[in-house]
């Protein structure tokens, strides 16, 4: 693998990351939102948009993408929770809307309809992907010491016991369902201006799945098991390409082996309790 | 007495819940008083009393009926707000979130806590003060500082009971609801509830209202019972009152007389 290769596998990892991560959150919170590809595809085009048409700074622009993405995911969220979606209706719901955004994309001239759209500037470094992934990181890290993040996994625990105890639900779901959706934004206008040039079929079902199968290797209950799985699935393949054609038969074989031996993904609360319980032993058996 | 003093800390209009075509709670009226002691509800199963808590804390709107908190009417107000008015409660079941420790349960409550009579200073301080009403909460429950940080699968089912008070009473709430608190316990267990139930109603100045199967116990810490028999209330008065009470007596303490 030459130098330049495997920084670009670098960068479109650590893009997925950022977007993994934006998708994390609704479903750690047991909230079907699937509509990630939909929130990147809003960043990306925005961003590239202003960028080429609009000659708007990046950090700006970038900006813009993932706010306008964050406020699809308040649109589509808002709407969802309005009507109580749950479960499959929720995933539908979400993902038709990631779809017909793509259909729509499809037919618009102004951003080069199903033609994709060209001669985006170039502005995505290693360095600037590598610091922001680290600054969403050490965000995560973070948001899990707060209150926020305690209320994110007392929804996930028991939703209909959070507002007896003062907490307006609504407000604080719809709260990190647009963190997740900003995120995915920010991750897209990354992409738009790495690749320079994306065109609306990028961000269908595929993009999903890769985005998704992170979280069922890794788990849900922690964000570093999507962080774990997207490692996993990102660098692995690229190592083992002596395989060739036959590199998906063994990706294939190895979901279906998580999914087999550990349904709840690799990192779940059970292996942190057993990891910290076996941490403590470690600590007090001198002691005794 | 005040005028203040006279209004109850927590009023149920006339209530009524209707599930399909069954009336699940049908026009039950019930006062609170403000000044601390104890409540109780008893009933057969099926009688109405949990649809009760649902309606007084809004997880269940009431088909006609009204609920004021403290004098101020609260109908159709969401959980979170009646909540922030002073009504806290515990579940049938413990509810504490499985993956927060007791700790972070109770300071979950504790930042919602709603004025602060510290003012300015407290608000700037809010993480501060959500700790410190935490610390007072778990101490007062009695559950000792070494499961803190533990996580509630690892507590008996007292210690989960005590951390749900706990989690209600963070926020000084005027009216406590405990829904079957001593069911499971064993006697001596239910013994320290009942003695911690009557300091906290002290301690705290709060009303406490449980539910309750468990007779000996709620003849022993209730000042007022209200009866629920088919959503209805039958009686309510002092514990001696109702034990009199022909329609209870028929209904739900026993009805000898028919097996005789």
């Amino acid at each position: 693998m030459g130098a330049g290769s495997l920084e670009a596998l670098i960068i479109i990892q650590l893009i997925y990351l950022i977007a993994a991560l934006g998708h994390y959150l609704p479903l750690s919170m047991n909230q079907l939102d699937v509509g990630i590809a939909g929130y990147f595809a809003i960043g990306a085009y925005i961003s590239a948009f202003l960028t080429r048409d609009h000659e708007v700074a990046f950090a700006l622009a970038l900006i813009a993408g993932s706010v306008a993405a964050g406020a699809g995911a308040l649109i589509v969220d808002g709407l969802a929770t309005r009507v109580r979606l749950t479960g499959f209706a929720y995933a539908i719901f979400s993902l038709s809307f990631a779809e017909s955004l793509r259909i729509v994309l499809n037919n618009v001239e102004a951003v080069g309809s199903s033609g994709g759209l060209v001669g985006i500037p170039a502005h995505t470094t290693l360095t600037l992907v590598a610091a922001i992934a680290v600054a969403v990181l050490i965000g995560f890290w973070w948001l899990d010491r707060t209150r926020l993040g305690h209320l994110r996994t007392a929804i996930a625990d028991d939703e209909f016991v959070v507002p007896i105890f003062g907490v307006p639900l609504t407000a604080t779901k719809l709260m990190i369902f647009a963190l997740g959706g900003a995120l995915g934004g920010l991750a897209g206008g990354l992409y738009s201006h790495y690749v320079l040039f994306i065109r609306p079929d990028d961000f269908g079902f595929a993009l999903l799945i890769s985005l998704q199968l992170p979280m069922v290797f890794g788990g849900l209950d922690r964000f570093y098991g999507a962080v774990a799985g997207l490692l996993l699935l990102g660098f692995i393949p690229e190592f083992v390409r002596e395989l060739a054609q036959y590199r998906l038969i063994v990706m294939a074989a190895a979901t279906l082996l998580v999914l087999i031996l550990r349904p709840s993904g690799l990192i779940t609360h059970r292996t942190i309790a057993w990891v910290k319980s076996r941490l403590r032993g470690a600590q007090a058996e001198p002691t005794r | 007495m005040s005028a203040a003093a006279q209004v109850p800390a927590l009023e149920l209009r006339a209530a009524q819940v209707k599930f399909g075509g069954v009336a699940a709670v049908n026009d039950v009226s019930l006062r609170i008083p403000r000044a601390g002691g104890i409540s109780a509800i008893i009933g057969p199963n099926g009688a109405g009393k949990t649809t009760v808590f649902n309606v007084l804390t809004g997880i269940i709107r009431p088909s006609a009926g009204q609920i004021v908190v403290d004098g101020r009417d609260m109908t159709g107000r969401r959980p979170d707000e009646i909540f922030r008015a002073g009504i806290a409660r515990t579940f049938q079941g413990v509810r504490l979130f499985a993956h927060l420790s007791v700790r972070d349960n109770v300071q979950l409550a504790a930042r919602s806590a709603p004025r602060h009579p510290g003012g300015a200073a407290v608000w700037f301080d809010r993480q501060g003060e959500a700790k410190r009403r935490t610390e007072w909460a778990l101490t007062e429950v009695g559950l000792p500082q070494s499961l803190w940080s533990a996580m509630p699968d690892r507590l008996t089912l007292l210690e989960r009971r005590l951390a749900e008070i706990a989690r209600a009473i963070t926020v000084a709430p005027i009216v406590l609801l405990l829904d079957e608190p001593a069911a499971g316990l064993n006697t001596a267990e239910k013994d320290r509830l009942c003695a911690l139930l009557t300091a906290l109603t002290v301690s705290t100045g709060c009303r406490i209202v449980v539910i309750e199967h468990d007779m000996k116990l709620v003849m022993a810490i209730a000042q007022h019972i209200a009866v629920m028999n088919f959503g209805c209330l039958l009686a309510e008065g002092t514990p001696a009152e109702v034990r009199g009470n022909e329609a209870v007596i028929e209904a739900y303490l026993g009805t000898r007389s028919h097996h005789a």
